[in-house]
């Protein structure tokens, strides 16, 4: 029932959004057309990380319960995670070709938003590399909790490290010069983006649970021994 | 707590006296990509003084692996770790047992690469050998902590030789850009006094990933 | 005349999950001081994994283990300082002497004037004059025995035992049953995993037999034979 509800509101929000992003939202003087590729770009970012705080909570609650469900929520929120971190790589590049003139470019954001991801898609590869079990479920925890913990330090060093070779004026600039058109616009598409991160999440942690119970009725099949 | 400790370190420091070809390996891996960087570089005295701090870096990764890889390979062999584990002893212990061995043994590497890379590469290197070893050690705490935890993760795993790197370097990033950003500082002359913002940043990248290693290691641990 | 023995391990229905599959579902188990249990049960049936889950090396996925009443999962280090064991692998550093494997060992243990027992110890299994040789030319026979010198250095009371007989000659076996009724006396506990039924039958007190994930135990009265095991074994 929920997931229908969630179903329908990011469906409907996701099609306003677009409607408004094209008829309503000005388009940035600066910038020009190419500025509205930011309404899935910033909003991908927030729920990346929004996504990855949700499968640290879960992390630390699986280590210190130790119930299913919380391995199970924080391998899907990372997966999404890492889509959304995906799409924010890619669109980003999009935009900074007519912006900065180079699809990549080693602006701090941009490179801890490359480690975040590369950290991530070895979570799902140890996941991959191991069997399914409770030692699975402890190690992805494991690296969850601490890799998610690094990103602080990643920023850091990564900022540093820019802002000694080249002043950044690109992007001083950036943040200052956003008009409220603009950022009511920003904000409604956040909420429709966030109706469909639940709406992801819930059809993908259903489908986990079922697809884990499948293969337990499966695997514990009264067998005729020899 | 710290006589187990001691006791773990002193085992593990005979095991690699005993095989030394664990040492050799490594220490020869260390050369090769060193050879294997004068190959790749321009040959001038210039770009060389430019390239020295990332390739010293890379070269302390990359031969770190190794020393990880083999510290719990030694536990794994005729289940050991077992023994270990049913001890009355805090995983704690072993885990700290296990980083000190891995630092130390780093360390004597370092040792040995400091020289041979002023040979090679910057002469102006072996002026700075003290400073360049006590940077050596606080990169190697951090290095070893996160990394004696994670190869406790990996030991058991299928490709677990790939997997260690791709889950250890993108962590490791804050250590390696103060490390080559602090290097810099020593080779100008500076010391440590030139990247004090860095030396922090290094030093707090230690203490945060030496508790939650400790800490957590109780999980990476059982079997 | 069975009498009333102190209750040292109690297992109250322990489960555990490997993978998608449920290896144990319900196992219930009682030890008692100066009482060997005889665990049976065909290949792949858990008992190993059980041992693994007493000594705490595995989490169980349901259920309890108690040592001396006190729950283990909340106070593992009181079973690990009374516990002794030999599994399938020899559990030594192949690169060390049988000595100082002992040494590092007992150290961990803390084990008072470890060098005296180390030496009484290797006497008595014979391996005294292998002592200053790295454990890694061992054979099988002499593991073992360097396993049961361990446990006579460490003085353990609990063992847990999994196949201990495998590549032990005659007089080892013979050797080693001796240590275990004099562990018995003692007060220890014992839990045995073997196929060798034959060699110790005589020295069990209890049976329990796994089958499909599922096992508890019962006493060995006077009147059950060794043919009333089999027999029972083989209805499974």
């Amino acid at each position: 029932m929920l997931n229908k509800i969630l179903g329908i509101a990011s469906i409907i929000s996701i099609a306003l959004v677009g409607y408004l992003v094209f008829f309503w939202a000005p388009i940035e003087s600066s910038m020009g057309i190419v500025q509205k590729i930011m309404y899935i770009h910033v909003p991908s970012i927030w729920l990346t990380f929004l996504a990855l705080f949700i499968a640290f909570l879960c992390s630390i609650g699986y280590l210190w319960k130790r119930a299913e469900i919380y391995d199970v929520v924080a391998l899907c929120m990372v997966e999404i995670g890492v889509i959304f971190c995906g799409i924010t790589l890619i669109t980003g590049s999009i935009w900074a070709k007519p912006t900065w003139n180079t699809y990549w470019t080693w602006d701090a954001r941009l490179t801890t938003t490359l480690i975040l991801f590369l950290i991530f898609v070895g979570y799902l590869l140890l996941r991959k590399f191991m069997d399914y079990g409770e030692q699975q479920a402890r190690f992805a925890a494991v690296v969850g909790i601490i890799g998610f913990l690094d990103v602080p330090l990643i920023h850091q060093s990564v900022t540093w490290w820019r802002t000694l070779h080249q002043p950044s004026t690109v992007f001083s600039t950036k943040k200052n010069v956003i008009d409220t058109p603009l950022l009511v616009m920003l904000l409604l598409s956040l909420l429709a983006f966030s109706f469909l991160l639940a709406f992801i999440a819930s059809k993908r942690i259903e489908l986990e649970l079922k697809s884990r119970k499948f293969q337990k009725q499966i695997a514990n099949l009264p067998q005729d021994h020899h | 707590m710290l006589s187990e400790i001691w006791t773990i370190f002193i085992k593990d420091l005979r095991l690699d006296l005993r095989r030394m070809e664990n040492f050799f390996s490594m220490f020869f891996f260390s050369v090769i990509i060193l050879l294997v960087f004068a190959f790749a570089m321009p040959a001038d005295k210039d770009s060389h003084i430019i390239f020295a701090p990332g390739t010293f870096w890379v070269t302390f990764l990359l031969s770190g692996i190794l020393s990880l890889n083999k510290s719990f390979q030694l536990e794994k062999e005729n289940a050991c770790m077992e023994s270990l584990l049913i001890s009355p002893i805090s995983r704690g212990s072993i885990f700290l047992g296990k980083l000190f061995g891995n630092i130390i043994f780093i360390m004597i590497i370092q040792c040995l690469i400091i020289p041979l890379f002023s040979l090679f590469f910057y002469s102006g290197f072996l002026d700075h050998f003290f400073s360049l070893m006590l940077l050596s050690v606080i990169s190697a705490v951090g290095f070893s902590s996160l990394g004696t935890l994670l190869s406790g993760l990996t030991t058991d795993l299928r490709f677990k030789e790939i997997l260690l790197p791709i889950l250890l370097f993108p962590l490791l990033i804050p250590l390696l850009l103060a490390s080559v950003r602090i290097m810099q500082g020593i080779l100008i002359g500076e010391g440590f006094s030139g990247e004090l913002d860095w030396l922090k940043l290094l030093i707090g990248f230690d203490l945060i990933f030496l508790i939650i290693s400790y800490l957590i290691f109780d999980f990476v641990a059982e079997m | 005349m069975p009498q009333t023995k102190t209750q040292v391990l109690k297992i109250d229905k322990l489960s555990k999950d490997f993978g998608y599959r449920q290896v144990l579902k319900g196992v219930d188990m009682d030890l008692a001081a100066g009482e060997l249990t005889l665990l049976l049960g065909k290949n792949g049936a858990g008992k190993s994994t059980l041992m693994k889950i007493i000594s705490g090396l595995v989490l169980p996925s349901g259920g309890k283990i108690s040592f001396k009443g006190q729950d283990t999962k909340k106070n593992p280090q009181n079973l690990r300082k009374s516990l002794g064991m030999i599994s399938h692998q020899t559990m030594f550093y192949g690169d060390l002497t049988a000595e100082e494997n002992l040494l590092f060992f007992s150290k961990l243990k803390k084990v008072s004037s470890p060098r005296e027992k180390i030496e009484g110890a290797l006497h008595r299994t014979g391996l005294r004059k292998f002592a200053q040789i790295p454990v890694k030319t061992f054979s099988s026979g002499m593991n073992k025995r360097l396993n049961i010198a361990k446990l006579m250095v460490m003085d353990p009371e609990l063992l847990l035992l999994d196949e201990p007989y495998t590549g032990l000659d005659y007089d080892s076996i013979e050797f080693f049953n001796d240590y275990l009724a004099e562990f018995k006396k003692k007060g220890g506990t014992v839990l045995l995993i073997t196929h060798q039924i034959d060699i110790s039958f005589e020295l069990c007190d209890k049976i329990a037999i796994m089958q499909n994930g599922v096992a508890a135990s019962h006493m060995k009265t006077a009147s059950y034979t060794y043919d009333d095991l089999i027999e029972e074994y083989q209805k499974r």
